[in-house]
Parts: C-alpha cells; structure tokens; sequence
C-alpha cells in the first residue's frame, strides 16, 4: 500500500518554488530524499507536515486527503535537524509531551517498552542539555513514536553529529524504523547516509526531483549530468555513437574510441558516465574486447580522503581513484606515463538533449 | 594583557568607578537619615499607610500588566500585525516617552468625573475614580505596561520555533504549547519585566499626583512633608522607604537568580 502520495505538488516561499512535484512512498518504506543545501528539502518535509501551505497539489497520507488538514490532526511525526527537545522538561516528560493530546489507554504499556529497547531507563529525570547527541536522537525518536505517527519526516537529524557517531546513529535509525514498521521519509545531504538507509533514494535539486531510484541506480546510473555530479566527481565524456555492434556501441570522444554497453543508432550524440574507482591504472597493456584502454601521462596527483585522485591526459581527460598504496607503490606522479583502462560495462551511457 | 589592552581597561575602570559613586551616593548619603531620632516617623501611621499602598498598589498593577502585557507581547513576537506591526509596537512603547505630569493630565481628561470613562464609572457604579486607589493603579499601569510588553516580547522572540513546531506534530493545540512552551521557557524574560513594571510603578509620582492626591502613596508623601514640614522629616520618611523597597527587589532578584 502506498503510505504518502503527493501529487504535482507546487509551493512558493519567497523567491523559492518547489513545482510540480510528484512522488509515492511505500508502507514500510524508508525514502531518503538527498539534495545540497538549499534544494528544497526542509521545506518539502514542512509541507508535508503542514507547516507550508500549498498553491496547489494534492498530499495523500494512507489513501486520506490531508490536504487541508491542520498539522497536529495529520499524525506525522517530525525529527528536526536541532532535534528540538524541551529544554525545560526531563526526558520523561519529553517523551510522554504528545500523550496528553492523543486519546491512549495503553501509554504506560507503550513508555515502558519504549524506554527498554532505547536503554534510556537511568537518563529519565536528566535535562536534555545533559545529553549526548546520540542520547538526544533517541529521546526524540520516542517522543514521537510514543504517539504512534502514520509516517515520520526525519530533516538530517544526525547532521550535528559527528562522522565516527553517525554511522552508528544512523544505523540505530534504521533498525528502529524497521522494527516498528515505520513509514519514513528522511532528508540529508550526504550520498553515504542516503545509500546506507535509503530503501529508495530521491535526488532533489532547486525544489525539483531529478531522480528517483535504488541507491545503485542512482549511483551507476544516473538520470542526467547533474545526479552523477551530485553524487560526487566522476568522468563525463560527450561524443558521437559512430558503429553500432553486437550489444555494444563505438562512441568518438575527442578522437578518442570509446566502447560501451548499449542500444544507440549510429549519429546519435550520448553522454558517457564512469565512476572514477572503475578507471585502472596498469603499466603494461593487455586488450580484451570489453576493455577501454588508453594511453595517457598523469596530469596531476592528489589526494582525496584515503584514497589518491590521478588526472591523466590520455587525449581526453580521466579521472581515477586509487589507494595511496598503489600511488606509492607504482611510484605515480606527475608525467608518468600509463595505461588507462575501463569496462565496457562500468560505462553509463544516455542520450544527450 | 598588553599595554594598550591595559590602558583602555583603566580607563574604562575608572569611568566605571565614578558612574557607581554616581549611584551609591547620594542613596548612602539619604541612609544616614535612618537613626534612632528619626525612627518616629515610622511609628506615624499616614506614613505606613502610604508606603504600603505604594507597595500593595504597584504590586497589583504588575500583576495586572503580566495578565495584559504578555499576550500582546506574545502576539509581537510572532510579528502578527503584519504591516502594522511597527506602528503598534510604536505605541506599546509611547507611555515610557510621555513626561509623567502630561500622562497625568491625559489621563485626566478620560477618568475625570465629566469625562468619557469617568462619567460612565460615576453612572453606572456611583463613585468616582479620580481620588481613589483605582485612579492610583491606572496610572501606574500607564506608565508600567511598556516594561512587561518588551520583556516577554523578547523572552518570546528567544523560543526556538522548532519547539513550536514538535509541539504541534506531537498534537498539541495553540493553546497547550503557550502555557507549556512559550511561557515556561520565556519565564525569566517574563519575571524580569514584572519586576521592572514594579518598580516604575512603585516610584511613579508625577501622574499619580495629579489622578489622586489622596489616598497617598509614598513618593507622593514624601513630597507632601517636604513641602509642609521640613527636610529632615521627608528624609526620613524617604530613607525608610528607599530601604524597604531596595528589600523587596534584592529578595525578589534572589529568589529568580536561585531558580535558573
């Protein structure tokens, strides 16, 4: 069943529009929508939560309109980004805050076993500025589930903490949501904690969704120029499909031959994706037919994160990650001669507009 | 520190010195009057009577400013006069700029026995407002109210609005979240506003002279006694009332300091 449909959704705030934007979310599902700040993202959650009014557009929660519904009868809880605990109130009292607004006969039944799966029996009468940030999430977590929300809107909750607790947070997040069978849609603009909890992910982009997909669809192959961008630096070759053979295409990129997976007529102009961890750095050349192999001299080394970015002029201009390792052991700096090479397969190719 | 840190810190310090020598002063200088020759005065009982109605009246008038000054703060803070907003809270602000006598007198010219609110008290309940502690409480809210509005306005405008918004997703109605967000977390904005409508009433004199002579608050018999008998009597008088109310406020100040 289908818990949250919105349907050509249009709002404006200020200078800033969110237009025509459709989208359903599954029963159970976790939606991560990922966007750079200023997409739209917060706002898209506000809207759905009835903070934001629409100009037009329908929001659908379990088959009910809600449309014109107050916030506080939609039943959507919402984990904000400064995760908003009372400051004046104990954790208890935090939790139990929605309680008193929702008719309940089973809230004791419901605090109890909240409290034990959070492990949060000692903290109880600690104010929230005792906390830890991953203390605070769940004291949030259970304030809202304690009344039993339809869906819940999570608007980057772990961004204030740090990158060693975050994996952990998130991973909790998931569990939590999986195991109470929620329904969440969650914001954030990290592509690594949009692939670990995203059952599906949606790339939004100046209040527009540029694609919606598994995290490995959107990964390898994106919709457009600006989903593979997004998704952090990769190669992005244009060039003209010039033979057409069993299953693979010939594409001339700058003069340079480029053999790829796919079904494009010869004269067609395309856009080729390849993921800068798929591009092989080798010394010696060995051809296969599925292979790219280019040679080239290194432009450029630098580092990036723990891994090694290598800019390589091979009459056009590649990207590749290697380990540092490899940076080391194949002594690779600048001028270095070489051998690019790449799948046929790990190319994504679409059509060029 | 370096040197010419240093220098702008003496300086500053003994600016600072002064501007406190400027305030101990003379209120010292006013507490030598409490002695046991003048300790008559307060075995008088206009004098009790006037120093607790200076009290008990400027105490109610705060009470009374908290019950309408916080609402029209709260709706300040949410900036629901739309464009309006800076005209209205122009006014909100105006009794702090009006000279005391001239709120007096403008007062007077709506609660006289002949004029629009006077003349409708005096029909319809008989009595008269000028003259009686009535008149005294409506001129110290005048001129106390601004005080309340400000405070809480600002206490209101420091809530985060996420608490607003987790309220509401949690359930709650407008209603619940103002007594159960906005005024507990607003509350030392709220207590410092009702502590300085308090002493602005306590001291007003030049309004509450001209609305009601009698009955006599404080300030006002220090007046009187300075003009009918001599200025050791209305030291006195003024010495005894300087230390009861600076009792009140360093209590009050303590019991708030406590609670945060």
């Amino acid at each position: 069943m289908k818990a949250l449909v919105l349907e050509n959704l249009n709002v404006e705030i200020g200078g800033f529009r969110i237009e025509n934007l459709d989208l359903s979310v599954e029963e159970g599902e976790i939606f991560v929508i990922l966007g750079s700040n200023g997409a739209g993202k917060t706002k898209l959650l506000e809207t759905i939560s009835g903070f934001l009014e629409l100009s037009s557009g329908r929001i659908e929660l379990f088959g009910k309109d809600i449309t014109d519904e107050s916030t506080r009868d939609r039943k959507i809880g919402f984990i904000f980004q400064d995760i908003a605990l009372f400051p004046h109130m104990s954790v208890k009292k935090n939790i139990l805050y929605g309680t008193r607004y929702r008719k309940d006969t089973e809230v004791e039944r419901k605090f109890s076993e909240l409290i034990a799966l959070f492990g949060l029996e000692k903290f109880l009468d600690r104010f929230p500025q005792t906390l830890s940030g991953g203390e605070k999430q769940k004291v949030a977590l259970a304030r809202t589930l304690i009344t039993e929300p339809k869906l819940i809107l999570l608007d980057e909750p772990t961004a204030a903490i740090s990158i060693n607790e975050r994996e952990r947070i998130d991973i909790e997040i998931k569990n939590i949501l999986k195991k109470f069978k929620k329904t969440a849609l969650f914001v954030t603009h990290n592509e690594n904690e949009a692939f670990l909890l995203g059952d599906r992910i949606a790339v939004m982009d100046n209040g527009r969704i540029l694609q919606i997909g598994k995290a490995d669809e959107i990964f390898y192959r994106p919709a457009s120029e600006k989903v593979a961008k997004f998704l952090g630096e990769t190669n992005i070759f244009t060039g003209m499909v010039t033979k057409k053979g069993n299953g693979t295409v010939t594409v001339n990129v700058d003069g340079v031959d480029i053999t790829a997976i796919g079904d494009f007529e010869p004269g067609k102009r395309v856009k080729m994706f390849v993921r800068p961890e798929n591009v092989l750095l080798v010394n010696e050349p060995y051809r296969t037919s599925a292979r790219n192999l280019l040679q080239g001299s290194v432009k450029n080394i630098l580092p990036r994160g723990l891994l090694m970015k290598v800019e390589i002029d091979a009459g056009i201009q590649i990207i590749s990650f290697i380990t540092r390792n490899s940076a080391k052991e194949f002594n690779i700096r600048q001028g270095t001669e070489l051998y690019v090479e790449f799948k046929a397969t790990a190319i994504h190719m679409i059509e060029k507009r | 520190m370096k040197k010419s840190e240093g220098m702008t810190y003496a300086v500053f310090f003994v600016i600072a010195t002064l501007v406190l020598f400027f305030i101990v002063l003379p209120l010292a200088r006013l507490l030598l009057f409490i002695n046991p020759e003048t300790a008559y005065v307060m075995k008088e009982s206009s004098v009790l009577t006037a120093i607790w109605n200076s009290i008990s009246m400027s105490f109610l008038t705060a009470v009374i400013a908290f019950f309408i000054g916080v609402p029209l703060a709260f709706l300040f803070s949410k900036r629901k006069f739309g464009k309006l907003e800076s005209v209205v809270e122009t006014v909100a602000d105006v009794p702090m700029a009006v000279p005391h006598t001239v709120t007096g007198i403008a007062l007077l010219f709506v609660i006289g026995r002949r004029e629009i609110v006077g003349s409708f008290f005096y029909n319809t309940f008989g009595f008269q407002l000028t003259g009686t502690r009535v008149a005294i409480v409506i001129a110290m809210l005048f001129v106390g109210l601004p005080y309340t509005i400000d405070s809480a306005k600002e206490g209101f405008k420091k809530v985060d609005p996420s608490f607003e918004k987790v309220a509401q997703t949690l359930g709650a109605p407008m209603h619940s979240i103002f007594t159960t967000v906005y005024l507990p977390l607003a509350k030392s904005s709220i207590l410092s506003g009702f502590m300085l409508t308090w002493a602005r009433a306590i001291s007003e004199f030049g309004a509450v002279v001209i609305l009601a002579y009698y009955p006599m608050t404080a300030p006002v018999k220090v007046y009187d006694s300075f003009t009918q008998y001599n200025l050791s009597v209305s030291g006195a008088i003024a010495a005894y009332f300087l230390i009861i109310c600076l009792a009140i406020f360093l209590t009050f100040r303590f019991i708030t300091a406590r609670r945060k």
